[in-house]
């Protein structure tokens, strides 16, 4: 991995120890993030996206715990770094939008204030000068006449509008870094292709490098650089955008690329892919993927195969060469 | 907010009747009557007694004339203590409760609240545990040994405060924090309570992602959601505390108005006990608004209605 990359995690493990024993909700994950960059997480459910980058923020909740791994930001191990530090990097050097707007934001604060928060946090700056500068992202994000809803609670606010202050506030203090968690889940799609314009303006005028989760591969296609497919914990493939969607080499990214609509097609709706993920607190020894694989072989069955290069930064994690004689994207 | 006080005080005025009427009502059923002393009174004395008082007469033309002495305000004569009308003794002995229940009040927030938010910041740590402990030895210990204690301690040994009496602020130290003791306990474990709930959700986890600290965590973010139950409770603790109680006037020399409510009852003194439960009805009543008041306060997510 190139030591340019504003993010790079290594060998990430963050583990649930639940009563009913460990789920490795994420297993060895490497990945890299380069500055300006956009990099698209996609996968199921329960995968682990969250958690992954729940972890580079230190924020699992217990009973989960990032067990090993390095997670270099700036060229800083962040999992080493004593908490105090960390928080110098949280909010001000990472922006991170959760996943769940509805819940996220504090009910008994101000909408302003809970905006303005990253600045105070970090900077030396009076609260108006701060919420002057709250208006002006929150215009930014799509939230019109904000000024004058600066002094209203969140209760005041839909789903869509909530999860708009909560892009504002991870983005006020100009990050280099934005986590995105299906940040565009509870929006219109109006305000979705708003949000998502105004991610595509920071990056290239504030070179603030995105990641990007999401369930929609369509906006994977429209934004990412890179994208990483996620599956049980681990990442089974990762590529340029362009090449993830041209030349899929691991099975369950083609049977993703399958369930999208295509243009014209009377599916109105995503399709899922058959079967069920594995349980993570009893992984199977060789591939989680097995169960559902359409490229099966014994080999799966006794080794979990690696990453492995199928080109230059294209890595899968496959025996199988799936594209090779057999039947690839449209059939 | 004018509307909403003032509903919220013409609805409190059916229940203070039916308050008053239940009390009425319920006294006159119970066995017995304020000159029924076990010391033989002569017969043509005690019908003398009643009927200057009025009990002679039909219930229901006493229940009116009570009626309509309580819209005067005035809530008649103590039979124990004739040359004092019940109105006399709450305003000489809630004065005294007054102050001494506002200073246990703040005694028990003091020290309840930061014990709780404590225990729930280090929980499942030893400390929980310890302070936890401590708390239920304080819940565990009646008024009528922690009192002594005190005095032992403190006056008697170390000669900080008075024993008993009343008449200088030195002299609330001691019963304030006896009477507060219990209060604060439960407000400690009030607050641990919903502080570890509220430690828990998302928006905490949104306030560290920014980089907060966990004092402005703690403080900015969860103790204003963690403070809505004690708030709640506010309202019977202070209507509870300001009534005065007999264990701690009787050890300290109090002269509230606690025992009121006590002596009254047993010896039948219909009026004082009408006035006294009145009273603390009233008080119940307006403390609760205040309390209304200041959840709306806390709690943006409730509107007035
Ligand atoms: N609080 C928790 N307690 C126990 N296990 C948890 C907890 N949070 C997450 N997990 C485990 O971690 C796994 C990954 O969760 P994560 O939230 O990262 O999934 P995700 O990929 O973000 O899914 P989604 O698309 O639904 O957001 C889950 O399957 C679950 O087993
Ligand atoms: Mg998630």
């Amino acid at each position: 991995m190139s030591v340019d990359a504003v993010l790079s995690i290594q060998g990430l493990k963050t583990y649930f120890f639940t009563r009913s024993g460990i789920a490795r909700a994420v297993d060895d994950v490497s990945l890299e993030v380069r500055p300006g960059e956009t990099l698209g997480i996609v996968g199921e459910s329960g995968s682990g996206k969250s958690v992954t980058f729940l972890s580079v923020l230190r924020l699992v909740p217990p009973p989960g715990k990032t067990v090993s791994g390095e997670i270099i930001f700036e060229g800083q191990d962040l999992l080493q770094m004593p908490l105090q530090k960390l928080r110098n990097i949280r909010g001000k050097r990472i922006g991170i939008v959760f996943q769940d707007p509805m819940t996220s934001l504090n009910p008994f604060l101000r909408i302003g204030d809970q905006v303005a928060e990253t600045l105070l946090v970090h900077e030396k700056i009076s609260r108006n000068k701060a919420l002057d500068r709250a208006v002006g992202i929150l215009e930014k994000v799509g939230i019109s006449d904000a000024a004058s809803r600066l002094e209203d609670y969140p209760h005041r606010f839909s789903g869509g509008m909530r999860q708009r202050v909560m892009i504002a506030s991870a983005l006020i203090a100009n990050p280099s870094l934005l986590i995105a968690d299906e940040p565009t889940t509870a929006l219109d799609v109006t305000i979705q292709a708003q949000v998502l314009d105004l991610f595509t303006h920071i990056k290239s005028e504030f070179s603030t490098a995105i990641v990007l989760i999401t369930h929609n591969l369509g906006i994977v296609a429209g934004m990412a650089d890179h994208a990483a497919v996620m599956y049980s914990g681990r990442v089974v493939e990762y590529a340029k955008t362009t090449d993830l969607f041209a030349h899929p080499r691991h099975p369950y990214t083609l049977a993703l690329l399958k369930t999208l609509p295509r243009p014209g097609d009377m599916q109105p709706s995503v399709q899922p892919i058959p079967g069920m993920p594995p349980d993570l607190t009893c992984l199977p020894r060789g591939c989680s993927f097995f169960d559902r694989c359409a490229f099966r072989m014994d080999r799966c069955l006794e080794e979990s195969p690696p990453l492995i290069s199928f080109g230059p930064g294209h890595q899968a994690s496959c025996w199988v060469d799936i594209e090779k004689g057999q039947n690839p994207v449209s059939e | 907010m004018t509307k909403f006080i003032l509903r919220r005080i013409v609805i409190s005025i059916p229940v203070i009747f039916l308050v008053a009427t239940t009390t009425f009502f319920i006294l006159r059923l119970a066995p017995g009557g304020p000159f029924l002393s076990e010391r033989a009174i002569p017969p043509e004395i005690q019908a003398n007694l009643q009927a200057k008082y009025g009990l002679d007469q039909p219930l229901l033309v006493q229940y009116g004339r009570y009626l309509s002495s309580l819209l005067r305000l005035d809530l008649g004569p103590s039979y124990k203590y004739p040359e004092r009308t019940v109105n006399d003794i709450i305003r000489e002995g809630f004065p005294v409760s007054l102050q001494l229940g506002l200073a246990a009040l703040v005694i028990a927030l003091l020290l309840g609240i930061p014990a709780g938010v404590f225990a729930a910041v280090k929980h499942r740590a030893v400390l929980d545990r310890l302070t936890m402990s401590v708390v239920m030895l304080g819940i565990s210990l009646p008024t009528f040994v922690v009192g002594p204690m005190l005095i032992f301690v403190f006056s008697l040994t170390l000669y900080w405060f008075p024993p008993a009496l009343w008449g200088e602020p030195s002299q609330l130290v001691l019963p304030a924090i006896t009477l507060a003791l219990p209060y604060s306990v439960y407000i400690a474990r009030l607050t641990r309570t919903e502080m570890l709930e509220i430690l828990d959700q998302d928006y905490i986890r949104t306030a560290r992602a920014k980089g907060a600290g966990e004092f402005r965590v703690l403080w900015r973010h969860a103790l204003n959601g963690g403070l809505l139950p004690v708030v709640s409770f506010l309202g019977p603790a202070v209507a509870d505390l300001t009534t005065g109680s007999i264990v701690i006037e009787k050890i300290f020399a109090i002269p509230g108005l606690g025992r009121f409510f006590v002596e009254s009852a047993f010896s039948r003194d219909y009026t004082t006990v009408m006035g006294t439960v009145l009273f603390y009805s009233v008080l119940l009543i307006g403390a609760n608004l205040v309390v209304d008041i200041l959840y709306r306060v806390l709690d943006p997510r409730i509107e007035y209605r």
